[in-house]
């Protein structure tokens, strides 16, 4: 179910570059907060407002909890969608910075 | 004799102290977790319970751990409101005058913001005559134009077919 487009804030950013310059395709949730440093209380509303735009999906890992010893990761996995509009992002920001540099300059 | 008598205590005290809270803490960093939890909207409760205690297993050492569960309430309570928001605007944006309405809404706000604010001036005991442009209450007209600037320059959900 897909609602509003996601603001593209800092944070946000850090969370879908960590999932698109991930050499994994999946990350759990710790794996994405020790790779961006966000606080739990910051990062999981980011992941829900991505998913919830269909930026990122998510599945329970392989294995039952008692075999594994543990709860199960949730992996999260970067769609197409949210690909592109990372790379959207990213080009808009250095357009924006290449101004600055331009404007700077002359 | 009773000064070392007493450091002696002391550190033994302390060191009973420490060990205890050292015992606490991962049944308190549960108990933080739990209660996060219970923040979230139903459907999702059972999700982030195995979610989030997966990732309190990960953090290694039971202070941060502790401190990973306490970042996790206003976390929850986040996404609570983002749901929350979500219900409430996926309906108005059905409606093709939706915008008129929160526009309408936004308006009646902030003349009600303006009505308050004059009276607690008032009450306050400043007085001062109303200024009228054309006839009309410039403050009322700043007021209005503020709203729906605000209102127009709210993110619009994108989608409501699915």
């Amino acid at each position: 179910m897909s609602r509003e487009v996601p603001r593209i804030t800092e944070q946000t950013l850090k969370a879908l570059g960590a999932l698109v310059g991930s050499a994994s395709e999946e990350l759990s949730g710790a794996e994405i907060a020790k790779k961006t440093k966000q606080q739990s209380g910051t990062l999981y509303p980011i992941l829900i407002r991505l998913e919830e735009a269909q930026w990122l999906e998510s599945r329970w890992e392989d294995g039952d909890p008692r075999e594994l010893g543990r709860p199960r990761r949730r992996l999260y996995k970067v769609t197409a969608l949210g690909k592109r509009a990372f790379k959207d992002a990213l080009a808009e920001i250095s357009q924006v910075l290449g101004e600055v540099a331009w404007a700077n300059l002359s | 004799m009773g000064k070392p008598l007493m450091t002696i205590l002391t550190a033994a005290a302390v060191g009973v102290l420490v060990e205890e809270a050292k015992a606490m803490l991962p049944w308190l960093s549960d108990r933080v977790l739990r209660t996060a939890v219970r923040l979230l909207p139903d459907d999702r409760k059972e999700r982030y319970l195995e979610e989030w205690a997966s990732h309190l297993a990960d953090v290694p050492g039971p202070i941060s751990k502790l401190a990973f569960t306490l970042c996790l309430p206003p976390g929850a309570l986040r996404i609570r409101f983002y749901f929350w928001r979500g219900s409430k605007c996926i309906k108005p944006t059905a409606s093709p005058h939706a915008g008129l309405y929160r526009l309408a809404l936004f308006m009646l706000l902030g003349l009600a913001i303006q009505v308050r604010l004059r009276k607690v001036v008032e009450w306050f005991g400043f007085t001062r005559p109303r200024s009228k442009i054309l006839g009309i209450d410039y403050e009322a007209l700043a007021a209005f134009i503020l709203v729906a600037i605000i209102c127009l320059c709210r993110t619009q959900p994108q989608s409501s077919s699915d």
